[in-house]
């Protein structure tokens, strides 16, 4: 699809190629195929001429020497990188570079050279040349680096002057060999892979090849599990869930999630219209925490936490000013002069489970939480453990062909919500509460049904815990950097979220909802994403997760009349 | 169901549960040594339940060394009205729970909001909904007094909050105050070195304690959540926190009236 170079169409098309639609794409392809053939014939017979002359060495055929033409004819899957290696110049040795796609290379150091009888070419050569073995791992193109899964790739690969005698090892996540497949054909030899978790693949001689093999075109969609705290509608519309299913995931409070969009159109845009987000891999570009990174200790204070005033203001951007403890306290006694703490407190907690549209959690249905932990914490004193709220883990799979409905999965309980009212400048911390962090985190990351789930770990949920407080209260490092205490039991990493109360500016007008809960706050994205390693632990593969939690709706604080 | 003389047989053991002042050491009360009583437990029977029923939950209550009739009698006159055996039915405004279990000389008060946490509310009305129904007239370290001075018994005020990370509780004897605890997570940081806060050997020190009835300091106790619950086991009383039905169970009580304040 690359060559030659100096061929406007066809640099046009390569440059557009993956912004069309797949239909299009072909249409084009076959278009821009013909006027290369018909109306450039001084620039194919050029590169003729010059294939000729390096037929003898610098083709993966003997016999055979291809037309040049700008783009693939082959049908391709839904395809959403596609890989020319014309963005670099010959002879580079190809490792990383692609890995803002997707995708690292490795296996017999491939470089890119050119082959005569590649239509395409310039191509990827394993080393010696043609004569190598070429790797390919699927990377989460956010860092290049963390694993990630394909739902679909194509590659062509040759020339083939014998059939078989070339494998297409296929690996999964775990590194074990799902597939292996050989070259059914002579030439230019296309490989499509659909509906395979494809982690890695392996492209190896295992047969007599007089000239090799080299690769070119390699076009592939990662998969994507979007994860979600709560059953959201936005979520699951933006999804692509049908608005007739979205009853079918959301358990409780339904008029309250209808009511729950109270974002600005702005809001909105920035969170969930932006195209990356409908179309690309992973979510889109908003402002994350940055924790720090060299933490590689699990002890609870406070270094390399964000400070919680940066949290505060980002949990109530557009939203209000973020209300500080004190301020709660003052507002509180305006509204009831004689407020006890405990009244507070409960007044704060009953506002923001209303904001959220969730309610206080019932112990009839489900009954309490177990943890191990804390019960070995308070002596069996205290082996269970309740969260203010309770709500279901999603994660909505595509569809592995790209095309149909996509498959949401719902874990119950496995996201628990807790109000905390701590004096402004302290922490809520493992201990807190007779080790109550502790027992949030034991339960979620080892024995909530999001943790015990057998899917495979670029599909496996994780528990979520949510603080919801007043401004200036932090949430400890120990709790976010959670990596579990109990042996010999599967541990998957718990995302902590914070969000801040928020107070509305209502220019001046008393108003009842002078409240809102602002956006949940992904404290630990970092750990749980598997960009950081924490005692010796590093989680990767799993869903990236980066957006805010949606913002609630406006409330007030809950006293008595 | 307990008879009657199980309740009255319950109601003398509590009455002589604290030893008088000047214990000495071989007769430390369980209190002091964390690990000797079993806590209450959701499954045990309602008649060995004792200590906190929950403490991931913010509640306040009070404890009554009395019958429930006699309790009822006197919280009435402060109310508007005094509903009788309302387990299961729908109450209204706000007002007081007052409740006695099978097998304990104790009987609780609880305010009733306890039991709006359990109710499907329509979250986008305002005003009365969440409304908290304790009374706004409701003092309860003051009626703990009071009702102690009134019945001539023992009273406990208690109270926690994983809110804030705090709990603790008055003891009244005749409208005498006998001992009083106060622990809080964030006073409990300010007092401590950091490098203690996750450490495994962690404490829980009240920041307040003082008692008529022993000779302890607050420093000497480690562990506030465990002292509490070996204090209410030794009284064999049970505090109730939020009267959940996953945990309680109609046969579990005597009887639960309604004092309503509006």
């Amino acid at each position: 699809m690359s060559k030659p170079k100096d061929f406007s169409v066809s640099k046009l098309l390569c440059y557009r190629f993956f912004c069309l639609s797949a239909k299009l794409k072909r249409f084009i392809s076959y278009v821009a195929l013909a006027l290369i053939l018909v109306n450039n014939t001084s620039a194919v017979a050029q590169a003729q001429k010059l294939n000729n002359n390096q037929a003898q060495n610098s083709s993966t055929s003997p016999n055979y020497v291809a037309p040049q033409r700008g783009v693939t004819v082959n049908e391709t899957p839904s395809c959403s990188n596609n890989i020319t290696f014309s963005e670099y110049s010959l002879d580079t040795a190809i490792t990383n570079q692609y890995g803002n796609k997707g995708i690292v290379f490795g296996g017999s150091s491939p470089f890119i050279t050119t082959d005569g009888a590649n239509p395409t070419s310039p191509v990827l050569s394993g080393s010696p040349r043609f004569f190598g073995a070429i790797e390919g791992s699927f990377v989460n193109p956010k860092d290049g680096v963390t694993p990630a899964i394909a739902s679909s790739f194509q590659l062509d690969a040759g020339y083939f002057d014998s059939v078989g005698s070339t494998a297409l090892k296929l690996y999964d996540s775990e590194g074990n060999l799902i597939e292996q497949r050989t070259n059914t054909g002579e030439g230019i030899f296309t490989f499509t892979v659909e509906g395979l978790p494809v982690a890695k693949w392996r492209l190896e001689p295992i047969g007599d090849d007089p000239a090799g093999f080299a690769i070119d075109n390699v076009c592939f969609t990662l998969l994507q599990v979007k994860e979600s705290a709560k059953p959201y509608p936005e979520f699951l519309r933006d999804n692509g869930v049908p608005e007739s299913e979205l009853g079918r995931y959301i358990r409780e409070s339904k008029e309250t999630y209808s009511q729950s969009s109270v974002l600005s159109q702005s809001q909105d845009d920035e969170s969930y219209d932006d195209e990356s987000y409908n179309e690309g891999y992973f979510e889109p570009e908003i402002p994350t925490l940055q924790s720090n990174t060299n933490s590689t200790t699990n002890s609870d204070d406070d270094s390399g936490s964000v400070p919680p005033q940066s949290i505060a203001e980002l949990s109530c951007a557009g939203i209000g000013t973020p209300l500080s403890t004190e301020e709660l306290i003052k507002l509180s006694k305006q509204i009831k002069p004689n407020a006890t703490p405990k009244q507070i407190s409960d007044a704060f907690e009953a506002f923001a489970l209303d904001s959220q549209g969730l309610r206080k959690y019932d112990e009839r249905i489900f009954g309490k939480f177990d943890s191990p932990e804390r019960g070995k914490k308070t002596k069996s004193k205290r082996t269970k453990v309740v969260p203010d709220a309770v709500s279901d883990v999603v994660t909505i799979e595509p569809a592995p062909s790209g095309y149909g409905p996509p498959l949401p999965r719902l874990f119950l309980n496995s996201t628990f919500w807790d109000a905390k009212v701590l004096k402004t400048g302290k922490s809520e911390r493992l201990s807190e509460s007779r080790y109550q962090p502790q027992g949030f985190l034991d339960y979620l990351s080892h024995y909530s049904m999001a943790a015990q789930s057998l899917l495979p770990r670029n599909k496996h949920p994780r528990g979520h815990l949510i603080y919801m407080t007043p401004a200036g209260v932090g949430v400890s490092s120990g709790i976010q950097n959670y990596t579990g205490e109990t042996p010999n039991v599967p541990f998957t990493p718990v995302a902590v979220y914070q969000m801040v109360a928020c107070l509305k500016d209502t220019g001046g007008k008393p108003t009842k909802d002078y409240l809102q809960m602002g956006y949940g706050i992904l404290l630990n994205a970092d750990f749980i994403n598997g960009l950081k390693e924490v005692n010796g632990k590093r989680f990767t593969g799993y869903p990236f997760l980066f957006a805010p939690l949606p913002a609630g709706r406006p409330s007030s604080l809950k006293f008595p009349p | 169901m307990t008879s009657k003389n199980s309740n009255a047989e319950a109601y003398e053991f509590a009455r002589q549960a604290v030893p008088p002042i000047g214990a000495n050491d071989e007769n430390r009360l369980a209190s002091e040594q964390s690990e000797e009583i079993t806590v209450s437990s959701e499954e045990l029977p309602i008649e060995e339940r004792c200590g906190l029923e929950d403490i991931d939950t913010i509640a306040e209550g009070l404890l009554v060394l009395a019958p429930l009739e006699q309790v009822a009698e006197v919280v009435a006159q402060l109310g508007m009205r005094w509903e009788r055996d309302v387990y299961g039915q729908t109450i209204q405004g706000c007002g007081l729970l007052v409740f006695q279990f099978q097998g304990h000389g104790w009987t609780g008060i609880l305010d009733a909001s306890v039991t709006d946490k359990y109710t499907r509310v329509p979250t986008d009305t305002f005003n009365d909904y969440f409304a908290r129904f304790v009374p706004n007239e409701w003092n309860w370290e003051l009626q703990a007094e009071s009702l102690s001075r009134l019945l001539q018994t023992k009273t406990i005020y208690y109270s926690v909050s994983d809110s804030n990370g705090s709990i603790g509780y008055t003891y009244w004897d005749n409208g005498e105050l006998m001992e009083r605890l106060e622990y809080e997570d964030a006073i409990w940081e300010d007092t401590h070195d950091e490098q203690l806060w996750e450490s495994p050997d962690r404490t829980f020190e009240p920041f307040l304690f003082e008692s008529k009835l022993r000779q302890l300091r607050a420093e000497e106790i480690e562990d506030s959540y465990d002292f509490v619950d070996n204090f209410l086991c030794e009284q064999q009383a049970y505090a109730a926190t939020s009267l959940s039905p996953a945990s309680i169970q109609r046969d579990d009580l005597i009887r639960l009236d309604y004092i309503a304040f509006a």
